[in-house]
């Protein structure tokens, strides 16, 4: 039994509401082996909260409680773009099941916008 | 022919927010006392959100983010403290890197045969203005039962 080959995803999405999970793409197989993720949000935006720990939540589907994975982003005072990305890679034999579709959630919605996007490459078979 | 291994995984974040004058511990039960886990990989990052906020900082170890992987009776199997994801510099640039995938646990993993706790504590935040500011502890665990 092998992984096989590693599969991507890339999807640029302009996460319009905080706290409200958007499925990732409605193409993307439900059912997958989680095997990495990188995200990059391309906009730093003082409105998103100068003082405040915002977070990006990756869930198995659109009403599980707790997230799969969940990163760290903060902003600056004036708007310029930070080096807010993050990554998570499995090792080896190991890999996530996801049996409901990848939904992204973040706690605030200045880190992207329709010109600079969220930008989200999946590592699955 | 290789094993596949399904794993778990749990991020456990703290937020604290500023005027906070004591530590905050979290202790998360990811396999309680009497069962199985394998501990495969995690990573982790603290963060302070305002360029003038010492609270997370090397004047002691009381002063960073500590995570430890405990046994179901409380015996620390394994200790770190999480680097820093701050503001770049004076004007608050946002957030300045850190690493992702942190720690890859060789071979098969830890095996905690009973019960795998996680516990973290954040350092006080005791004031505010550029001094403020949420301060915080983030680390994604993935394990097995």
């Amino acid at each position: 039994m092998s992984l096989g080959y590693c599969k991507t995803f890339v999807k640029e999405i302009d996460v319009t509401s905080a706290d409200t999970r958007t499925e990732l793409d409605a193409t993307l197989p439900d059912r997958f082996k989680f095997l990495g993720l990188t995200f990059f949000p391309s906009r730093d935006d003082p409105a998103a909260g100068l003082g405040t720990v915002n977070q990006c939540k990756i869930f198995n589907g659109p009403t599980s409680s707790d997230p799969v994975m969940t990163f760290l982003m903060l902003t600056g005072s004036i708007n310029v773009l930070a080096s807010n990305q993050g990554n998570y890679v499995m090792f080896d034999d190991t890999y996530l099941e996801f049996d409901q579709g990848l939904y992204v959630e973040v706690t605030n919605a200045e880190f992207s916008d329709a010109g600079s996007p969220f930008v989200l490459t999946l590592m699955y078979t | 022919m290789s094993q596949l291994y399904k794993c778990r995984s749990k991020p456990i974040v703290s937020i604290v927010d500023e005027s906070t004058a004591t530590s905050t511990t979290v202790n998360e039960t990811l396999a309680p006392s009497g069962t199985r886990a394998c501990l495969r990989s995690f990573s982790g990052f603290s963060a302070c959100t305002k360029h003038e906020n010492s609270s997370i900082s090397s004047a002691a170890t009381s002063t960073l983010v500590s995570v430890e992987f405990q046994d179901g009776s409380a015996v620390t199997v394994f200790k770190f403290y999480l680097p820093v994801f701050p503001p770049s510099d004076i004007v608050d640039l946002g957030g300045n890197g850190g690493f992702g995938s942190g720690l890859h646990i060789p071979g098969p993993g830890i095996l905690f045969d009973d019960g795998l706790i996680v516990k973290m504590v954040v350092p006080p935040n005791p004031l505010t203005g550029d001094n403020g500011g949420q301060i915080c502890g983030l680390v994604d665990v993935v394990y097995s039962v």
